[in-house]
């Protein structure tokens, strides 16, 4: 017991260095415009059914159990690993069930702590995408749509599951919202690579090339989407405009990740250093009547990425 | 003692580990041999239980091993983001009640009270070291020690191992640097293509020296033949 106490302490500590790495002001700040994202959490909370919150919950601990990295670290302490996750997993989920019981959802609090039980039995970091990367054959997909390739690479397991529990979960009504936010998160791993410059010269010479890049990708994207799209116009079409701004919110994601790249591409740099404009357009998209900033970041970054890539090929 | 017997590992159709055979015997410290793939950090993750074997089997003292019969340092060890050398030794080290970490830490005289992360390669790789001995596990498995690790230290480490053998453990060590084995081994496996191709005692690491010297000679002879 002495070495989870230690270990949950280390984690609480991490928890907090996290944030003064970060630094208090921008935490601050992150925090005001997330309370939007928090608010519609809240919403989505108070409407859910128990059972449901278990399925949430497992999905959500089974993410990160199965992309843990530290499973040889691990393996050298000589404590129970089912009970040292049990413990991580449960504190984790912890401050979710307080305010579900706040809000006097007991049963969904139950749920919600007890949904990941099944997972903490399961080998942690079992599904790594290196290894299955290259059983995968990508071959097909051209090697100017990289960013796509390099993000089913890196993530392949993860978007496979939440594509499949997606689809089989499209009944519910939140799924597609859910899946939606899941996805603006995902994306910026889609695009935080830079390609050699001899990549971009080839197409920015056949001219408009953002304009070429966002519509490809766009239509990549939201192709792939189309099966949610449609199920969920099946399931709730009284809804369908919940639909549209699903489908929107997500062209709007990939728009600004693209423009987002370009704005901050430098030759011979392999990825991007920051995320933090990310973070703030994701919180600008979910928090209510704040989608005209994000279109207005949209815009900037538009102009900064033609202006960036002038300064360099043009 | 610990005992690999037949001991058969693959990757899919690749296979590693072809019926290998070891002894490895307390109070002595083991090499192991081979150049980069011939299957030395498979044969460590195999004892350790993080590969599951095709066949074979490898034995601590008659039995099974157990998860705290062995102190695995990895080529690459897993440091947590934001932890200090300090926290990461106190995990480690908290079922050895004697353990006095700044002790120990007097012979590497590392930054214990700042994030691994900002620790050089070879800061890295003496913590991981330190933990090694932290946890006093009877068996301990060393792949690659010497990776990025300054002359001083490596001496240090040399000699460090020198005592840790007086205390009845099973050092197994791999490295490329092969005059840091031959000068702390007591014997030294050299692993070819996933097979124990001989095994070497302390009398015999001349001629493994000059086996290996003449081999690597040829090959090079062979390749840059018309080039140079």
């Amino acid at each position: 017991m002495n070495t989870i106490f230690t270990f949950l302490n280390f984690r609480i500590k991490q928890f907090f260095r996290s944030i003064r790495e970060i630094g208090i002001p921008l935490f601050l700040i992150l925090l005001l415009v997330t309370t939007g994202l928090t608010f519609k959490v809240l919403v989505f909370l108070s409407e859910v059914q128990g059972i449901e919150m278990g399925i949430f919950s497992l999905i959500v601990i089974a993410s990160i159990h199965l992309a843990r990295k530290d499973t040889h670290f691990l393996k050298s302490l000589t404590v129970s690993r089912p009970l040292l996750f049990l413990a991580e997993y449960s504190l984790l989920l912890l401050p979710v069930s307080v305010l579900l019981l706040f809000l006097g959802k007991i049963e969904p609090a139950i749920y919600w702590q007890l949904g990941m039980l099944p997972i903490v039995f399961f080998p942690a970091g079992n599904f790594k995408n290196n290894k299955i990367a290259p059983l995968i054959n990508l071959d097909r997909i051209p090697f100017k749509y990289f960013e796509v390739k390099l993000g089913l690479r890196k993530m392949f397991f993860g978007i496979v599951l939440l594509y499949s529990v997606a689809l089989s979960c499209s009944f519910f009504i939140g799924t597609l919202i859910l899946f939606s936010i899941f996805l603006l998160m995902l994306l910026p791993a889609f695009f935080e690579y830079f390609e050699p410059k001899e990549m971009i010269v080839l197409e920015y010479e056949k001219g408009n090339f953002l304009k070429n890049k966002i519509f490809t990708h766009l239509l990549i994207f939201q192709i792939a989407l189309l099966p949610h799209y449609l199920l969920f116009l099946f399931y709730h079409f009284e809804m369908w405009y919940l639909g549209l701004a699903c489908f929107i919110g997500l062209s709007l994601g990939i728009m600004f990740n693209i423009v987002y790249k370009y704005a901050s591409y430098r030759p011979n740099v392999p990825k991007m250093f920051s995320n933090t404009f990310q973070a703030v357009f994701l919180a600008t998209l979910v928090m209510p009547g704040l989608v005209l900033a994000s279109i207005g970041m949209i815009i900037y970054f538009w102009r900064k990425a033609n202006k960036n890539l002038a300064y360099y090929y043009a | 003692m610990l005992e690999i017997k037949n001991l058969a590992v693959s990757y899919g159709k690749n296979e590693v580990l072809k019926n290998v055979n070891l002894t490895f015997a307390a109070g002595m410290i083991h090499g192991v041999l081979g150049i980069n793939g011939a299957g030395k950090s498979t044969l460590f993750n195999t004892i350790y239980g993080f590969k599951k074997p095709n066949a074979g089997s490898a034995q601590f003292q008659d039995r099974t091993i157990q998860n705290g019969d062995i102190g695995f340092m990895e080529t690459s060890c897993y440091f947590y983001p934001l932890m200090t050398g300090m926290e990461y030794l106190k995990l480690l080290g908290i079922q050895n009640q004697d353990f006095d970490i700044k002790k120990w830490n007097e012979l590497f005289e590392l930054p214990l009270h700042e994030y691994v992360e900002n620790y050089s390669t070879g800061m890295k790789k003496k913590l991981a070291f330190i933990g090694v001995i932290a946890m006093d596990r009877p068996i301990l498995i060393l792949d690659e020690p010497f990776n990025g690790v300054d002359i001083e230290s490596n001496e240090k480490l040399l000699q460090l191992l020198i005592r840790l053998k007086s205390t009845n453990k099973i050092i197994i060590i791999a490295s490329h640097i092969i005059e840091s084995l031959t000068r702390i081994c007591d014997r030294i496996n050299l692993l070819e293509n996933g097979i124990i191709k001989t095994t070497f005692e302390k009398a015999e690491f001349p001629i493994l020296e000059k086996e290996l010297k003449d081999s690597i000679k040829l090959k090079i002879d062979d390749v840059l033949e018309g080039l140079v």
